[in-house]
C-alpha cells in the first residue's frame, strides 16, 4: 500500500471517532479482509444494496428497472408515486387517488395501452383496459423491483402491452423475514403498515403485511376543496417453498377502501389468490405454471357498480437444451365475469425462439395468438435482433405488431343510462392495432456509467374514434396516426457515495381522422401528452447514516386541455438512527410552485408542497 | 504485510470487536468483499483430496461462476497469496467444460438454477462447491453463504463434503451457522 492508503486508513479511524464527519468513506477491499479470522469476517456488517451502477440488462428492449434501493430512497408511499422513478413513464397525478400513467403517449386517467402486473397478476381492468391505480397497493418495503418496459412486449406478456409493461415484483418471503414497521405522517397523508415474516411448515417461509393509509383531500387551483379524500386498507400473505430446482409460491391480498366523491364516497374492495410453481430443468430449461383468482368490487353510488371475478391460468416452458436456440412457449386462459351478465374469455398460445445467428448476433422471433370474445383471433408477432458489440455494449432493433383488443366499454356501453344516448353499444369496434419499429443501444460504458437510448416509431392505423350509427354515436376505428420519438437515460455513479440518474423522452404525436371517417370527440380522449419529459435524480450518502436525495422532474405542456409545463424539485433526507431504525423527511414540490399535472383549468387539482415524515423500524 | 495494511486491519479488528457498528460508519464493506475473503479463508480449513490437487506443483485455483463482483474481489486478494503450498489463482468459469484444474468453485446466485448439474460434475473431479442461494446445501453444495442481519454467514454440509472427498476442519464448523451432518 502507498501513502494515500495510510491517509485513507487514518481518515477511517477519525471517522470512527466522529461518526457525523462528512468526509470520504473508506472502501474496504477483500485484500484487507483476507487477514481476518473466520469469526471476524462473520461479524462484519455489510451494505447489502449494490452501490455500483445497475448492470446492463442484456434484453433487446427499452427496459428501466426501479430497484429496491431506489424505492427506499424515493420517500413514496404509493405505487403510482414510485412509478415517477422510471424515466420512460409519464406520470400525472389527477387528484388524491387518480393518476394518468403511460409510456410513449396516449396518456389518460383511463390510459388503455399499458399492461400492468403485480407478481404475475394482470391488474388492468377488462372494463376499459386501464388501471384503477387507487386500488393497487402493497407494503412497498417488500417490493424487490419494478421493471418498466416502454414499447410493445405483447408476445410474452399479453395483448394489452402495446405501449408498455409495468411489472411489479415483490420479494420472496425468504427474503422478508422478521418484523418491519413503517409509519408515515405528513401534510397530505398519514398511515401505518407492518410486515412479519417467519418460517412456514415443511421448510417454507411466509410473510404477512397490512397497510392503512389515510389521504387528505386536494384543492382546486382556485383553492376550493375537492371531495377526494380517501382511506385504504391493504393486507396480504405470501408463502414460498424454495428447493434446489423448484419453487412454490402461494400468495393473496385483500383490500378495502373508500374515496370521497359527489354525491357519496365510492367504495372499492377486492382480493386475490395466486399460486405459482416453477421448476428448473437441466441445461437452462424450466417450467412454470401459474393460476390466480381475483375479485374486484367497485361501487360509485348512483352511477356505476361493478363486481368482477377473474380466473387466469398460464403455463410457460423454456427449452435451453437445443444448441443455438432458447425456446419459450406457453399457453394461457383467462375468464372474467363482469356485471350485467357478461362473460369474457381470452385464450392464448405463444412461442418465442432466441436464435444465436453468429457469435455476437442473436435473433428473437416470437408469435402469440390470442383469442377474445369480440374480435376472435388476434396475432401478435415480434422480431428482435440483438448485436452484442462487446459484453458491455448492445445494439438492438425490433419490429412488433401489438393489439389492444376491445374492452367492455368499447363494445357494450350505453351512455348515459337512459335515452337520449350520447353513446350506444356496437358490434363493430375492432382491435386497435400498432405496428412498432424500434432501434436501441445499451451500454455499460464504464463500471460506473450505464446508458440506454431507444428511438421508436409507432404506427396506429385504426385508433378509437366516435362515429355515427343509425341508433346514435358509437365507438369506431376512424383515427390514424403515428408517434415517433427517442427515450434515453443514464445512471452515473460519480463517487462511491454519489449517484446521478438522468432521463429524457422526446416525442412527436400525429393523429388525425382517417380519410372517409368522421369523429365526434374521440380524438381528444385518446390522450393528452407532453412532447417531452425529463428527470434528474441525485442520491448522495452524506455519511453512511445520512442520505440526501434530490429529484428534478420536468414535463412539457399538455395540449388539450392545456396544462402548463412544469419543473419541480422533490427532496428527501434520510437518517439511519440505529441499525434498525430509519427516519426520513420527504418534500414533494419543495419550492411550492403552483402547478398541476392533469385536468382542465377550472377543475384541476393543485399539487401544493407536500411534506412526509417516514419511520421504518426493523425489529 | 506493511504498516498501512496493519493499520486497516487494526481498525477492522477493533471495530468488529465492538459489534461492527462503529466500523460500519467508517468503512464501506460490500457483501461481495466479505464473500471473497471467506472463500480464500475457507481453503485453509479444508483437507483436499489428492485427486483435486493433481497435477502436483500447479496453482490452487478458485473458479467463479456467475458473480463478477466476487471474482473481482478475489482478484485483489490473489497477488502473492498461496493455499496448501500452491500459488493462489482465480478464474472465471463460464461452463462445465472449463472446470479442469479448479479446486474450489463458487457458484453465484444467477447460476443457482444449474447448481445440481454443476455439483454432479464437480463431485467427480473432487471440486468443492460453494453457493449463495436459499437451499444451496440441499442442491448439493458443501458451503452455502447466508446473509442475515447484514452479516455474511455460512452453512456447511458434511454430507456433501464427503461425497466430493473433502474434510472440513472443526474450527471452521464452529463458526458455521448450520451444519448438516453426514447421512446415515
Amino acid at each position: 500500500m502507498n501513502k494515500s492508503s495510510i491517509g485513507r486508513a487514518l481518515a477511517g479511524a477519525l471517522l470512527a471517532a466522529a461518526p457525523l464527519a462528512q468526509s470520504a468513506i473508506l472502501l474496504a477491499q477483500a485484500s484487507d479482509l483476507a487477514e481476518l479470522s473466520l469469526e471476524q469476517l462473520a461479524s462484519i456488517t455489510v451494505t447489502t444494496a449494490s452501490r455500483r451502477a445497475e448492470p446492463l440488462v442484456d434484453a433487446p428492449a427499452s427496459i428501466y428497472v426501479i430497484t429496491a434501493e431506489d424505492i427506499r430512497r424515493s420517500g413514496a408511499n404509493s405505487i403510482p408515486e414510485l412509478l415517477r422513478l422510471a424515466p420512460n413513464l409519464h406520470v400525472a397525478r389527477a387528484d388524491n387517488t387518480q393518476y394518468a400513467i403511460s409510456a410513449r403517449g396516449f396518456n389518460n386517467v383511463l390510459a388503455n395501452k399499458m399492461l400492468v402486473l403485480i407478481d404475475g397478476r394482470t391488474v388492468y381492468t377488462p372494463l376499459f383496459s386501464g388501471v384503477f391505480w387507487e386500488a393497487q397497493d402493497t407494503f412497498l418495503e417488500d417490493i424487490d423491483r419494478i421493471e418498466v418496459i416502454s414499447g410493445p412486449a405483447a408476445t410474452l406478456w399479453g395483448a394489452n402491452g402495446v405501449n408498455g409493461v409495468i411489472n411489479i415484483i415483490t420479494r420472496s418471503s425468504a427474503r422478508t423475514q422478521g418484523a418491519l414497521l413503517a409509519g408515515v405522517g405528513g401534510t397530505r397523508e398519514s398511515g401505518i403498515g407492518g410486515r412479519f415474516g417467519g418460517a412456514a411448515f415443511a421448510d417454507g417461509t411466509y410473510r404477512a403485511y397490512a397497510k392503512y393509509t389515510d389521504r387528505d383531500h386536494f384543492n382546486l387551483t382556485s383553492g376550493a376543496p375537492i371531495r377526494d379524500a380517501s382511506r385504504m386498507l391493504a393486507t396480504g400473505l405470501r408463502t414460498d417453498w424454495e428447493r434446489a430446482a423448484e419453487t412454490i409460491t402461494l400468495q393473496g391480498d385483500g383490500y378495502s377502501g373508500d374515496v370521497d366523491q359527489a354525491p357519496a364516497a365510492r367504495s372499492i374492495s377486492g382480493g386475490n389468490l395466486l399460486g405459482r410453481w416453477t421448476r428448473s430443468l437441466e441445461a437452462g430449461s424450466g417450467l412454470q405454471l401459474q393460476a390466480y383468482y381475483d375479485r374486484t368490487n367497485r361501487d360509485h353510488p348512483g352511477t356505476f357498480k361493478e363486481a368482477l371475478d377473474t380466473f387466469d391460468v398460464e403455463l410457460q416452458h423454456t427449452i435451453g437444451s437445443l444448441p443455438g436456440h432458447r425456446l419459450i412457449w406457453g399457453a394461457g386462459y383467462r375468464q372474467a365475469f363482469l356485471p350485467a351478465d357478461r362473460n369474457l374469455r381470452w385464450g392464448n398460445v405463444f412461442a418465442q425462439d432466441q436464435i444465436a445467428l453468429l457469435e455476437r448476433l442473436e435473433l428473437t422471433l416470437g408469435l402469440k395468438l390470442e383469442t377474445n370474445i369480440y374480435t376472435h383471433t388476434e396475432y401478435l408477432p415480434n422480431a428482435r435482433l440483438a448485436w452484442h458489440l462487446s459484453p458491455e455494449h448492445l445494439a438492438w432493433a425490433a419490429y412488433s405488431r401489438a393489439v389492444r383488443a376491445p374492452s367492455r366499454i368499447d363494445r357494450d356501453v350505453f351512455f348515459p343510462g337512459a335515452p337520449p344516448y350520447l353513446l350506444v353499444s356496437n358490434t363493430t369496434f375492432d382491435s386497435e392495432i400498432a405496428r412498432i419499429a424500434e432501434i436501441g443501444y445499451r451500454a455499460l460504458v464504464t463500471p460506473a456509467l450505464s446508458l440506454s437510448a431507444t428511438a421508436f416509431h409507432h404506427d396506429y392505423p385504426n385508433l378509437r374514434s366516435v362515429g355515427l350509427s343509425p341508433a346514435g354515436p358509437v365507438f369506431a376505428n376512424g383515427i390514424e396516426g403515428r408517434v415517433q420519438g427517442v427515450e434515453a437515460w443514464g445512471i452515473y455513479q460519480v463517487t462511491q457515495v454519489w449517484r446521478l440518474t438522468g432521463g429524457l423522452v422526446a416525442m412527436h404525436e400525429r393523429l388525425r381522422v382517417a380519410p372517409g371517417q368522421v369523429d365526434f370527440g374521440g380524438l381528444p380522449s385518446l390522450g393528452n401528452d407532453p412532447n417531452h419529459i425529463a428527470l434528474l435524480r441525485s442520491a448522495w450518502d452524506i455519511t453512511p447514516r445520512h442520505q440526501l436525495d434530490l429529484a428534478l422532474r420536468h414535463a412539457g405542456q399538455l395540449k388539450n386541455p392545456v396544462v402548463p409545463a412544469y419543473t419541480v424539485l422533490d427532496a428527501r433526507f434520510g437518517w439511519r438512527v440505529t441499525e434498525g431504525l430509519e427516519l426520513s423527511l420527504s418534500v414533494q414540490n419543495a419550492f411550492d410552485r403552483d402547478y398541476s399535472e392533469w385536468g382542465a383549468p377550472n377543475n384541476r387539482a393543485m399539487l401544493e408542497r407536500a411534506v412526509l415524515l417516514k419511520a421504518v423500524l426493523k425489529l | 504485510m506493511n504498516a498501512s495494511r496493519r493499520a486497516v486491519l487494526a481498525l477492522i479488528a477493533t471495530a468488529t470487536a465492538f459489534g461492527g457498528r462503529a466500523f460500519a460508519q467508517a468503512l464501506e464493506v460490500t457483501e461481495s468483499t466479505v464473500k471473497a475473503a471467506f472463500l480464500y479463508k475457507f481453503a485453509g480449513y479444508i483437507d483436499w483430496p489428492d485427486v483435486a490437487l493433481e497435477p502436483a506443483g500447479g496453482a490452487f485455483v478458485i473458479g467463479v461462476m456467475g458473480n463478477d463482483e466476487v471474482l473481482a474481489e478475489l482478484g485483489r486478494i490473489q497477488p502473492g497469496r498461496s493455499v496448501a503450498g500452491r500459488a493462489l489463482a482465480v478464474r472465471k468459469v463460464r461452463d462445465l467444460d472449463s472446470l479442469a484444474g479448479v479446486q474450489m468453485l463458487f457458484v453465484g446466485r444467477p447460476e443457482s438454477a444449474r447448481l445440481p448439474v454443476v455439483v454432479r460434475a464437480a463431485q467427480r473431479q473432487g471440486i468443492l462447491v460453494v453457493s449463495e442461494t436459499e437451499r444451496g446445501l440441499e442442491a448439493g453444495s458443501v458451503i452455502n453463504f447466508v446473509v442475515l442481519d447484514n452479516r455474511v454467514g455460512f452453512d456447511v454440509s458434511l454430507d456433501s463434503a464427503e461425497r466430493s472427498g473433502h474434510r472440513v476442519s472443526s474450527r471452521m464448523l464452529a463458526v458455521a451457522r448450520r451444519v448438516v451432518p453426514k447421512a446415515g
